[in-house]
């Protein structure tokens, strides 16, 4: 028993591979986007993040880099200054000082860890793995990057997920909070469509896991608490500046505010927060 | 009765559950004796579906029920250990499974980004994904890229339409002369090609003028910002034909830094490579000066042979460019100077269609052409959300001279000296108030002189054609406009004056023709105009419609007789995008526009040794109308890129160029004729991504027919000509010691005149190159082009040609090339060309076999 123990951290500080997947989804105003994510998985635990936020939050984790970021950043504001939204993500995701997705899950122990963040408001929380109850179409396949994928329909969170996993690469992990399949997801989309996984590559991987660095105060919260923070920035938008910035914070248009609040339809990656 | 039936459903269900077969066991390490945590536990029926699945616990357990094991098995798998498949018919329960480590290969795919990716408006091309082992600049990548075309000038175009802008890093340090940066910053240095649609590159007019162009933006490596990267070749070698030494040689620098860009180029060879498209302006306005060459001795090209087989130049270019960010403006320097010394060896039958009987004339030509140029711009710009200044200060001195020596039917010797002088000043200034209100001042200004002399030395006597002709022009303009939830409204009124003078002489004439040869010609108009528009832009719509009306007063200084205009032409253009995906344009436009006053001269001008221009003797206006309608789709997730654009177009002009035989002399003049004209075109491409071997495909058509009408020898000629090509390309790296480029072209056209076809003429061009990557450090291409071109009807002639080249990279920054081009050493090519009233047989010299070494250099 004690072996056990001693064995499993050693065990569970690598992984053993290392998948990308792009994350397609439409955005408030239902404009196609794009984010790249990074799933490190082991038998024992797996970690999905974007590889850019976490090279920035551990660089700004030390004291030159913080130095750094505070100088490109000072001159990347006088760029952003007058731009439009888009215009200024694509500055600052060119600087490399933007940080587009701010999410890291952690797997291990029957739990998720998670680290996120809406309107540089910065939260963590942790939450049960939970069964997954996946219902396998053995005869739907498809083919991803050379693997046969069989598919599997799962309710999760309030949305209904459509997956294909490779059988062939025995590992209990995908991207996002999916998982519980007996081989690796490699393609999820949600019934409406708003949000697509798909692989984009896949290696064998010796790399540690890296640490989650937090350059920023996180404050903890539940999974329903941080949804529900979500979903007020998108249906009070001034609000939320109010929670951010403290209730003196300049109003905004209204042209701003239903430019923010974008179409009705959209909703976050989990839906059962109301 | 009810509680009977629970009764028996009851029973019956704890029959089913009874029936249930408790598949457990536990997962353990062989080597260690260890649980296995995290393993993959399945239970396929006999048909290899899945029945159950599960993963081991911590302690290595697993527990699954299943209604029957017969003919299922067990299968547990691990990464990192071998997978098991246990038969459950036999077996007794907890099973153990004994894992025993192994390398169980994945089949990878190299983690990296998607090739392309489209946010918003933005579409982005990952380079490293696109570039192939052989290529170089990022231009050489750009072309691989579908919905990007890259032509052999080096112009962009990005879904059929040419690119506004282009930035490196945000910057616009190049405007139109992004050749430089095209050819010659390494794709290594690239991260990403950004295409920005729909740019408005002014952000004053931001959301209020629309804008169906696309720009492009270079984000560069870490590695290359904030710093100097330098790269150069030397090469020397040894070439057959023209029989000496080559040389081939870059130097290329370059500093992107946050206030600072800098990027300066020197190129230098004689291998038979143009520089002339290196510093060509791509998004150079014409100039409003107007002027153009009368003396047309120009060297005999060959259309359907690459310029590297048919250039015989010694050629050095040099680009500095510089631009400078303070305060929330910009400075920008660029400065060019270009030497390009080409010669041409020709012989060339030319035979004139006529009534009574064809006229055969043969020449054999050798020419030289020097051309210096030396040009400067000077901008500052400050972009602003509420403020646009543009300030441009540009000046182009060019030295061309010509010779060329003639034996034949009409033995002579023709030098031309034709320098050009050009100076322009633009100023444009727009401020924008409350968000809602433009208010624009422009500001233009140009000069330019363009004299032309032309010696002619034929049969012991001499001529000598003189012309003066410079022009002055000045536009000054102010708009207001003002926008309301989506329309803009806008009127702009200005005044435009041009002043211009021309003399020419020609003191002895060729006795065969009776006529004046001198000319003192002032055309001289002053323009006020006014251009009310309208646009409509909401959401994924936009129209706009253009209504500029003019009135013009032409003085011709008595050459004939002045004039008063007045010029209406109104455009219309709509615009859907109802998604990111799908875009669609209609376009039309109607007007009258006044003729090129350039063709006003009473007397003679002689522009060659064989040819008299002679000018109109009325003012003439001319008519046109069009319409045209284009579509574009994308799917970036799927690397589709597909176009097409159809246009029709109608031209109505009151006079005709006539062509008159004096003895050995052409003169061409101008008659009151309707000559009216009828152009249709059509065109398509689709550009897909090939990830599969890491390459892309392209395939291109395009239809076009025109109609006209000319008047030769007093006799009315009606031509249509059509013609039609399609062409395909692909590339690959299908294996990792190969990649490979294929390129065809082929292209067919007719012409009938007064009813009578002539046969479809065919040419075909095959391109392929190969390149074998044996090793990291070794690299070999074979690569050959095949022209297929049909002379006459049924009679092709078929031309190969073959080049080879290894490259041996001795270290990151160091690379050895020996590069044998040509090696089948062939020298000449004969082609003959129909025009509508001649024919044109030539005979010419192609670049021999060439043998050379270089080495690249990087920092």
């Amino acid at each position: 028993m004690l072996a056990i123990i001693f064995a499993m951290p050693l065990s569970a500080q690598k992984a053993q591979i290392k998948v990308s997947y792009g994350y397609h989804f439409f955005d408030p105003r239902g404009i196609e986007k794009y984010h790249d994510f990074l799933l490190l998985a082991g038998r024992d635990k797996s970690m999905f993040y974007n590889n850019h936020t976490q090279w920035l939050d551990s660089t700004r984790c030390t004291k030159g880099g913080e130095a750094w970021y505070i100088q490109t950043g000072m001159l990347v504001m006088g760029q952003v200054m007058g731009k439009s939204r888009e215009e200024a993500e694509a500055i600052l995701e060119s600087s490399g000082t933007g940080r587009p997705v701010g999410m890291y899950v952690i797997k291990g122990n029957g739990k998720f860890k998670i680290w996120d963040e809406v309107y540089n408001e910065y939260r963590k929380y942790s939450e049960d793995t939970e069964e997954r109850n996946w219902n396998i179409l053995t005869d739907s396949t498809k083919n991803i990057l050379g693997y046969e994928c069989i598919f599997a329909e799962s309710y999760y969170h309030g949305r209904h997920w459509k997956a294909w996993f490779a059988p062939e690469i025995p590992v209990n992990a995908g991207p996002w909070k999916l998982l519980g399949l007996p081989g690796l997801i490699m393609e999820a989309v949600d019934s409406t469509g708003q949000h697509h996984f798909t692989t984009t590559g896949l290696e064998s991987s010796d790399m540690p896991f890296p640490k989650v660095y937090e350059p920023y105060g996180y404050e903890k919260t539940t999974r329903k608490e941080f949804l529900k923070l979500c979903r007020y920035r998108y249906d009070n938008f001034q609000g939320m500046r109010d929670l951010h910035f403290g209730t003196n914070a300049p109003r905004v248009s209204q042209e701003k505010i239903d430019y923010e609040t974008g179409k009705p339809g959209f909703d976050l990656l989990e839906t059962d927060y109301r | 009765m009810r509680i009977l039936i629970t009764y028996l459903f009851c029973l019956f269900a704890t029959a089913v559950a009874v029936a249930q077969v408790s598949v457990t066991g536990k997962v353990i390490d062989k080597e260690n004796n260890e649980p296995l945590a995290g393993a993959s536990v399945i239970v396929r029926g006999a048909d290899g579906k899945i029945k159950k699945f599960a993963s081991s616990k911590a302690d290595g357990g697993f527990a699954m029920s299943v209604a029957t094991i017969a003919g299922f098995r067990l299968e547990v798998s691990a990464m990192r250990y071998e997978k098991r498949a246990i038969l459950l018919d036999s077996v007794a329960f907890p099973l153990t499974v004994y894992m025993t480590p192994g390398d169980v290969q994945l089949k990878e795919v190299a983690v990296k980004a998607d090739r392309i990716r489209a946010q918003g408006d933005t579409v982005t091309y990952n380079v490293g994904s696109f570039a192939q082992h052989q290529d170089r600049s990022i231009g050489d990548v750009l072309k691989r890229m579908p919905g990007i075309d890259v032509s052999n000038s080096g112009k962009i175009q990005y879904r059929g339409e040419d690119i506004n802008k282009f930035y490196i890093e945000g910057s616009d340090l190049l405007g139109g002369k992004y050749g430089i940066a095209t050819n010659g910053i390494s794709h290594d240095d690239v991260g990403a090609v950004e295409v920005l649609e729909n740019h408005q590159p002014m952000q004053v007019l931001s959301g209020i003028a629309f804008s169906d162009k696309a720009a492009i933006n270079l984000k560069l490596k870490s590695k290359a910002k904030a710093t100097w990267t330098f790269h150069g070749d030397a090469g020397a070698g040894y070439s057959w034909q023209p029989d000496g030494a080559v040389w081939d040689g870059e130097l290329f620098a370059m500093a992107v830094m946050p206030s600072f860009q800098n990027i300066t180029t020197l190129r230098t060879n004689n291998a038979g490579e143009d520089l002339s498209s290196s510093n060509a302006d791509f998004f150079a306005d014409r100039r409003q000066t107007g002027l153009s060459r009368y003396v047309g001795v120009g060297l005999p090209g060959v259309p359907s042979l690459s310029d590297k087989r048919t250039l015989f130049n010694r050629s050095f270019l040099i680009s500095t460019n510089s631009l400078w960010k303070f305060g929330r403006g910009e400075l920008k320097a660029n400065i060019d100077y270009s030497f390009n010394r080409v010669t041409a060896d020709a012989s060339n039958i030319t035979t004139y269609f006529l009534d009574g009987g064809n006229r055969i004339i043969t020449e054999n030509r050798s020419g030289t052409e020097h051309h210096h140029s030396l040009s400067g711009k000077f901008i500052y710009e400050l972009n602003q959300k509420t403020a646009f200044i543009n300030n441009s200060l540009q000046t182009n001195i060019d030295w061309d001279d010509v010779s060329l020596a003639t034996t034949g039917s009409l033995p002579n010797g023709q030098s031309a000296k034709l320098p050009d002088y050009y100076i322009s000043n633009k100023f444009k200034m727009i401020k924008r108030f409350k968000g809602k209100h433009l208010v624009t001042f422009q500001s233009v200004n140009e000069w330019e002189s363009l004299p032309q002399t032309l010696n002619l030395d034929m049969n012991s006597e001499r001529f000598c054609q003189n012309i003066s002709d410079h022009a002055f022009y000045t536009h000054e303009s102010a708009a207001y406009a003002f926008n309301i939830k989506g329309v803009t409204l806008s009127l702009e009124g200005g005044i435009k004056g041009y002043f211009r003078s021309m003399d020419s002489q020609l003191p002895e004439l060729p006795v065969e023709l009776p006529w004046l040869t001198e000319n003192v010609v002032n055309t001289n108009y002053i323009t006020v105009y006014a251009t009310p528009k309208f646009e409509y832009w909401v959401r994924r719509v936009n129209l706009s419609l253009n209504l500029p009306i003019s009135y013009a007063h032409y003085n011709f200084d008595k050459a004939i007789a002045n004039r008063d205009e007045v010029y209406f032409s109104p455009s219309l253009s709509f615009n859907w995008k109802p998604n990111n995906r799908f875009s669609g344009t209609l376009r039309g436009g109607l007007g009258r526009s006044p003729m090129n006053l350039n063709l006003i001269h009473p007397g003679l001008i002689m522009t060659n040794y064989r040819t008299l221009k002679s000018g109109v003797d009325d003012f003439y206006n001319s008519s046109s109308q069009n319409v045209s309608a284009s579509i574009s789709y994308k799917h970036t997730r799927h690397g589709l890129f597909a176009n097409g654009m159809v246009m029709q177009s109608w031209s109505h002009v009151p006079y005709t160029m006539a062509q008159q035989l004096y003895g050995d002399y052409v003169v061409y003049s101008y008659a009151d004729a309707k000559n009216d004209s009828k152009m249709l075109m059509a065109m398509g491409s689709i550009g897909k991504t090939l990830d599969f071997m890491r390459g892309s495909c392209n395939v291109n058509g395009s239809f076009n027919r025109n109609e006209s009408r000319l008047l030769s020898q007093e006799q009315f000629v009606s031509s249509v000509s059509t013609s039609w090509s399609v062409g395909g390309k692909i590339n690959g790296n299908p294996w990792r010691w190969l990649s490979f480029d294929y390129r065809m072209d082929y292209s067919d056209s007719r012409l009938a005149m007064n009813g009578k076809s002539e046969s479809w003429r065919s040419t075909m061009e095959n391109e392929l190159s190969l390149t074998f990557i044996p090793h990291s450090k070794w690299q070999w291409t074979v690569s050959g082009e095949h022209y297929r071109n049909e002379i006459t009807e049924h009679n092709f002639k078929n031309v190969v040609m073959l080049d080879t080249k290894l490259t041996y990279r001795l270290s990151k920054r160091i690379e050895l090339v020996a590069s044998l081009s040509n090696i089948l050493d062939k020298r000449s090519y004969n082609y003959t060309t129909y025009s509508q009233l001649s024919s044109f047989e030539s005979q010419r010299m192609l670049r021999g076999r060439q043998l050379m070494f270089s080495i690249t250099l990087r920092k």
